[in-house]
Order: C-alpha cells, then structure tokens, then sequence
C-alpha cells in the first residue's frame, strides 16, 4: 500500500468515528453525528477539519488500550453565508463525547484561533461530561474552555448548541456564551441530573422537564432559542449570524437596500386602540418598522412581555427592545429586565444599534417581585441602557409612566433621539391613580365624590396624559405622524452613524448582577 | 395529555371564552383578564378539548391559578 493509500485510509477510519453502529444509535436518538452538524451549519463544501490526528496519551484503566478517533471532538473552520466562522462539535459516538485533556485542547485552539482571527465561533455540545479516567487533567480542560469563551466575551460572537446531554461543569461553557440553541427533546443542560436530585432532596424529575429545550426557554431563561430538531437548529444558528458582526472591530453586515427608506406604514395611523385597556401585539409594529417586515427574536418563548429582536432598517442591523402590551399588560418586571438588559449589552458590545418602543404600564406590584428583587434587576437594565454607547432611539406609542418610563431608555439615560406618537401618554403615573393623590381633599370634600373624582382624573388627563408636556421640555424631541415612523427612525439612524461617545476611563463598571 | 391554562400574573377574571367539550388550538383565546389597568387575552397554548373551566368572571385569580383544562 503506498502513503497515500494510508493517509485516505487512516481519514475514512476517523471520519466514521466511533464506528457505524454508534453512528446509527445516533441516528435512532434523532441526532445527527459532529460531522453531519458541521455540514449543515456550514456553507456547502466549505468546512475544513484541524487536529484529525490527535489521540489522548491516557494510559490509566485501560485507557491506553482504547482507541477514541478526533479525541471525541470535531474542530475546524469554514463559511457561513461567506464569512469566516470557526466551530467545534463534540462527538457523541467517540466516548461518549466526554472530555479530557486532548479533547479539550482541540477546543482551546480553535477558541484561540477564533479569537485571533477576529471571527464567531459556534460550540456544539453533545457529551456525557468529564472523562473520569483523565482525572483532574480533564477538569483543567473544563476550565481552560471556560476563561476562554471569558476572555472572548464581547470581543467575537459565541454561540453554543446543546444537542445531546450537557451536565454538571460542562454547562458553564454554553452559559458564559452570548446565545443558547437547544433542540427539543434530545438536548438537556443541568448541574445536577435527576439521580442525584432524588437522592440529597427526595424530588423526582424527569432530564427532559428538568434540564429539556421547553425548560431553559420558557422557565430558568437559559437558553434563548429552541429548534425542532439538529438541521432546524443549525439552519437558525445561521440566521441569526447573519444579523451579527465578525468581531466588535467590524459592523454588522450592511444588506442591500431593497425596501424603500421613505415607506410609509399607513396602517399606523390610528393603530393604537383608544381605550388604554385595550391590547395589540407589538410585532406588528416591529415588522411594519423592519425592511421587508423581517425580524430575528432573541428569547421568543421567555419574559413574553418584552420583546428582544434583530431587525434591518435600511440594511443595516438594529437591536429592538420593545414592550409587549399582550402579554402580562408588557410591564416590567425580574424576568424582562433581565433579557432586555443582557440584549442591550450584546448590541452595545458588537455595535449594533438600539431602537427602544415604548408602552409600558409600570414595574409589576407585588410580594414576589419585590422580594426576588426587582430592585437590583431592575437595575440592570438601566445601567445597561446607561453604559451603552451605540446609537440609541426610543420612541415611546403610548404608555410611558413613571420608573418604567425612565428605564425604557428616557432622555435622561442616554437615548439620542426620542420620538412620540401623539398617542403617547408620558407622566409619573396613570390618570386614575395621580387624580387620587394630588386631589385626595377636593375629591373627599366634594358633595359628590365619584362625580369629583371623574371630573379630575379627566383634568389630569387633559393636562398631562399626552406628549406635549414631555416635548415642551425636549425630553421627546418630536412628536410623530405614526406612518412616518419608519422613515423618522431610519433618518435618526442614519444621522447617529458617526456618533462617538467615550465613557470616562475605568477598569470596568460594577454592573448590579 | 392534560395540560392547565393558568394566570401568568395576579389578576381579575373579565371574561371566560369557553366552554367544556369546545375545541381549541394554541391561538385560542380562551379568558380575557385585566391587571394593571390593561385587559390580558390568555392563548390556549395547546390544542385538545376544553375538560374543565376553573375561574369565574369577576373573581381574582393569583399567579398561576388555573383558568381552564384542556385535555
């Protein structure tokens, strides 16, 4: 045989991993092998493989006997939609996908590389844990992995899949990364799986309903997005780096423009229901402001009162922040400060541009928030919208009240241009409750108390239940036909393209985590 | 599969839109509450046939309390 022969043959051997049969369990789990993944996630033909060749040097418990192709790992680089990226994808097939000291540095180098080069990087994780025989040399692995995806944090975008079991230490690599996918029912995260749960607390659970793709995206908010299945998954993964930059050196890529930047949106006249009771879903507002109606969400299924999306406007990347009146009256409360802040802090760190939309009730009352801590979640969210540098527009549709008005990025916390529809209602709080406080003596002295009462919340609501006021002050600096508000908001980013803005120089801020 | 439709939030019961054996899907309104001073459609979120309808208009419902079962 010549050494060519030898090198296809020693390639064909790796490329099946841990050999037909494991493959086909794979398949029977409803899983695609590392390989397969890649692929797919890919622009055909365009991945290439680095470290083929590398096996463990365990020699403890027989290990020395035990051939693992890749080191249960496939690492590499390759095109989506043109542009660089680098991934790794643990093999299932090969071990069990565990982890050691080779397996992990396959990792770590690719992680390097991604770094350096200035380009995203997707992790696909598919793996039984720690690989016990290693010992601590693979914990080593575990946390080499971790102050990586640290250290690149901000710097390229990380993306991870979960597309198998993900336990114990080897969740905190998708968790320190900026987006979750799982797919539903093959994927589960936890610290501590079921068999241990039962033993130390005596609770019974199932993997899927504790750790599955339907927990982390509608109850913990661990991860941001759930497929159908691996090729859903994958194809949304390069949906959704198609919104994003290469790196926060460059900007998000630029489209063609082929929907009119002077569109109006005629239906925006006299959307606005006129009974402030009333409800209506706030992704009609984002679609008819969005080239061609097109928006990416981030954390559909989480914290439903507020929406997190990528749109383009003019071709150009925007981060929506945007109350949603149909779910929970679009208050806010721990859960939708928490994902409106860390989608501020992602935009703001790969420059992208933010639109805020307001119509907002107030804070959610109650026991439960306020003892969970709506304080210092809260918080979060302001100093987020404070920090950010990006190019900032609000535009508030109707209810901005109170502490919710100010930290749906007011004037006063950065926001460069701030529209109003001239539906919009900008006061310390709604008519009903401000009447009650400011006349509590009229009211009760009146020989007619209810008829008192009305008259003055109607007073109240005449004099400041409107945009004027704001507008008087420059704190909104136009009130707006709603049709024009594309080609208002289009304008504004256009303007701020050349913003700058420098922070005063520190080590970091003290974000309230 | 039984599957609870419940109250995401503190909140008054305005209007319940079904009734037991009725047929829904996940678009279904299936009650209208009001909190904060805003009326809240609830979604069936799951298809199947209404079993049980377990609040009542003009009555308060804590978050979490069950609206309706759907089987």
């Amino acid at each position: 045989m010549n050494k060519l022969d030898g090198l296809f043959e020693k390639k064909s051997k790796i490329a099946l991993g841990g050999g037909q049969k494991r493959i086909d369990a794979q398949h029977a789990r409803n899983k695609l092998t590392a390989r397969e993944r890649m692929e797919i996630l890919f622009d055909k033909g365009s991945f290439r493989e680095l470290d083929v060749f590398v096996s463990h040097r365990c020699h403890n418990f027989g290990m020395e006997e035990t051939h693992a192709p890749g080191d249960g790992v496939v690492t590499g680089f390759g095109r989506i939609e043109g542009r660089p990226v680098y991934a790794f994808a643990q093999d299932f097939t090969v071990l069990g996908g565990s982890l050691g000291e080779a397996h992990a540095d396959k990792i770590v180098k690719v992680q390097q590389m991604a770094l350096r080069m200035g380009a995203p990087l997707v992790g696909i994780y598919d793996s039984g844990g720690a690989r016990i025989q290693e010992g601590v040399n693979s914990l080593d692995g575990f946390a080499k992995i971790f102050y990586q995806n640290t250290i690149s944090s901000g710097v390229i975008p990380q993306i991870s899949v979960i597309m198998g079991p993900c336990a114990g230490g080897a969740v905190y690599s998708p968790a320190i990364t900026d987006f979750i996918f799982m797919v539903d029912q093959t994927s589960q995260m936890f610290i501590t799986g079921p068999l241990v749960i039962k033993a130390v607390t005596g609770e019974d659970i199932s993997s899927e309903a504790l750790g599955g793709a339907k927990t982390h995206n509608t109850v913990s908010g661990v991860a941001q997005f759930i497929g159908k299945n691996d090729k859903e998954a994958l194809h949304d993964v390069r949906k959704l780096l198609s919104y994003l930059p290469s790196s926060n050196r460059e900007s998000s890529p630029c489209l063609e423009i082929t929907d009119a930047p002077d569109r109006l949106v005629e239906r925006f006249n006299g959307f606005i229901p006129d009974d402030p009771k009333k409800p209506y879903d706030i992704y009609e507002i984002i679609k008819g402001l969005a080239d061609h109606g097109e928006y990416y969400d981030v954390m559909p299924l989480f914290a439903k009162n507020i929406a997190t999306c990528f749109i383009r406007i003019n071709g150009k990347t925007i981060g929506v922040i945007a109350n949603q009146p149909l779910f929970m009256a679009g208050c806010l409360d721990i859960n939708s400060s928490d994902k409106a802040a860390r989608f501020i802090r992602f935009c703001d760190a790969f420059r992208i541009p933010l639109l805020t939309l307001v119509d907002v009730p107030g804070f959610l009352p109650g026991v439960e928030q306020e003892t969970g801590g709506i304080i210092r979640h809260g918080a979060k969210m302001l100093f987020a919208y404070c920090e950010a540098t990006v190019p900032k527009v609000t535009m508030v549709l109707r209810k901005a009240y109170g502490g919710a008005y100010i930290a749906m990025c007011s004037r006063g916390l950065g926001s460069d241009i701030n529209f109003a529809w001239p539906t919009a209602q900008i006061a310390v709080m709604g008519a009903e409750g401000a009447a009650d406080i400011v006349f509590t003596k009229e009211i009760n002295s009146a020989p007619a108390p209810e008829e008192k009462r009305k008259e003055k919340i109607a007073e109240y609501e005449e004099k400041f239940n409107n945009p004027y006021c704001a507008a008087e002050r420059g704190y909104v600096e136009d009130i707006i036909e709603p049709a024009t508000a594309r080609q208002k908001i289009l304008e504004a980013f256009e303007m701020l393209r050349t913003k700058k803005q420098e922070l005063p120089e520190k080590r970091h801020g003290n974000i309230p985590l | 599969m039984k599957y609870e439709v419940k109250s995401p939030m503190p909140a008054t019961v305005l209007e319940i839109l079904v009734k037991p054996g009725e047929m829904v899907n996940e678009k279904t309104i299936v009650a209208t509450l009001e909190s904060m001073k805003m009326e809240m459609p609830i979604f069936a979120d799951a298809d199947g046939t209404v079993t049980a309808v377990s609040a009542a208009p003009n009555t308060t419902v804590p978050k979490g309390g069950v609206l309706v079962v759907i089987e």
